[in-house]
């Protein structure tokens, strides 16, 4: 069974509002104005609503209060809105515990906006001038990269003990491993969730190879190889920093040879200094998580 | 019985308690470390959780948060104990974490390994106030969740996807 028929096969597929499929899709529209995409986010009131508490929450730092979406395109601009609309739509997304992978209510996204927030970082400090991207692009890209483990959750679960087993044995990572007993890993089903869901490809390619960009087809554009190259460390940064790890988490490897084809001379010295700054980012971090995630209730 | 209260440690910490009724947990710590000093008579307790081993290959621009390197979190750490009363020589050492990702594919060398390199550094730095470490939990490939009970003295440790137990 390939990844495709596997997400056919369940019955629950994480589903998204309209309005949020019709956003993804406008939102790489070269031609979409600001206008258009508020009169998107109007139309569904649960996300006008996410979309007005994340405006006003400390997270943006915003001087005076914003009541319409109208307001919040002109002030915060189109980048900044797309950031938070995929911020919104990783949080409908991703906020569910997942027992079968050892994940709490809120680790998943937790460790999807960590990564977007160290991708966004590696991509604006990091990534030389000739091959640089524009940092929003990486952390959108970003946060949804473990949308798979929503659907694979329970098939890992019951056979955890194995994969696990596996993992540790041949020194592969999780998802090879999950590939191997389950019949796919949590990478390709995160990919054809994407393509159901229509994402850009860029980000279908970030979902799908993140853990291998050594295996992104040739034909890939170059930035989005240092594109799925930052969010690769990235990940793994998160990983090694505990941000929302669960039983799989640091049954990962890090691709040398990709990181460094992106322009990252990455060495003992910049792996520190990356990981020391990325550790002051965990405030900024907070701040927006508290300000979107309300705990649960007790 | 006095109500318990629950503190989440995060990276960069150095935290110094003498109240008896707070427990101290690390949600999920992976190469990071977590030094936990005690006196004997449960009164006093050091914690610190590092996650790195060196300033000095970070430079000085980067140090807003002392705390997470064991070359300064160490210090800070052993000092504030003993101006709180803590007496080294009547007191034990636990540390917890330091596990790693799977090394790099491909090349690269074996950088990743920080989470050992970081127990090294601990040890070095303890041996310097002739401490060694009592009770250890730490490398390996998972993740792990730790809680301390001021009042007893004892640590928690659960690997990711296993069952808790007592250090």
């Amino acid at each position: 069974m390939n990844a495709e028929q596997f997400i056919e096969s369940i019955d629950q597929l994480p589903q998204l509002p309209q309005a949020v499929i019709r956003l993804t899709q406008r939102m790489e529209d070269p031609d979409v104005s600001a206008d258009d995409l508020a009169e998107i986010i109007r139309i569904d009131p649960n996300l006008t609503a996410q979309m007005l508490r994340l405006c006003n929450s400390a997270a943006y730092g915003l001087s005076r209060k914003i009541d319409t979406v109208k307001d919040a395109v002109a002030i915060l601009g189109f980048n900044t809105l797309k950031s938070m609309a995929y911020t919104i739509i990783s949080h409908l997304s991703l906020k569910r515990d997942l027992p079968g992978y050892f994940l709490k209510s809120g680790d998943l996204w937790l460790h999807g906006v960590t990564g977007a927030f160290y991708a966004r970082h590696i991509a604006q400090k990091h990534l030389p001038k000739p091959q640089k991207l524009d940092p929003e692009l990486a952390f959108t890209a970003a946060l949804l990269r473990d949308i798979g483990k929503i659907v694979l959750a329970n098939q890992v679960g019951t056979n955890y003990a194995v994969i696990d087993r596996y993992a540790a044995h041949h020194q592969v990572g999780f998802d090879e491993a999950e590939k191997e007993i389950i019949g796919v890993s949590h990478t390709e089903v995160g990919m054809a969730i994407a393509r159901k869901w229509q994402l850009p490809e860029r980000m279908v390619l970030v979902i799908g190879y993140h853990h291998n960009p050594e295996n992104i087809p040739a034909e890939t554009p170059d930035s989005d190889k240092r594109l799925l190259a930052c969010v690769h460390l990235a990940d793994g940064l998160a990983t090694l920093l505990g941000n929302g790890i669960g039983g799989d988490g640091m049954m990962y490897q890090l691709h040398y040879p990709s990181i460094i084809e992106a322009g990252l001379a990455l060495d003992k010295g910049l792996l520190e200094v990356l990981m020391s700054e990325l550790i002051d980012l965990q405030s900024q971090i907070e701040t927006l998580t508290a300000s979107i995630h309300l705990p649960p209730k007790p | 019985m006095p109500i318990q209260t629950t503190e989440v440690i995060n990276l960069g910490d150095v935290i110094i308690n003498d109240n008896r009724t707070r427990v101290f947990v690390v949600n999920q710590l992976a190469s990071g470390l977590l030094v936990c000093v005690q006196d004997k008579g449960l009164n006093l307790m050091g914690l610190a959780l590092i996650a790195l081993p060196d300033s000095t290959l970070v430079g000085d621009n980067q140090d807003s948060l002392p705390g997470k390197y064991a070359d300064k979190a160490m210090p800070q750490l052993l000092m504030a104990y003993e101006n709180k009363g803590g007496k080294l020589n009547e007191s034990s050492v636990k540390m917890v974490g330091g596990a790693q990702l799977f090394s790099f594919g491909g090349g690269g060398g074996n950088i990743l390994n920080i989470g050992s390199r970081n127990a090294i550094a601990v040890r070095a730095s303890l041996s310097k106030y002739g401490l060694t470490v009592e009770k250890a939990d730490i490398g390996g490939n998972k993740g792990r969740s730790v809680k301390i009970v001021a009042a007893t003295g004892q640590v928690f440790v659960q690997l990711l996807g296993g069952r808790e137990y007592l250090l």
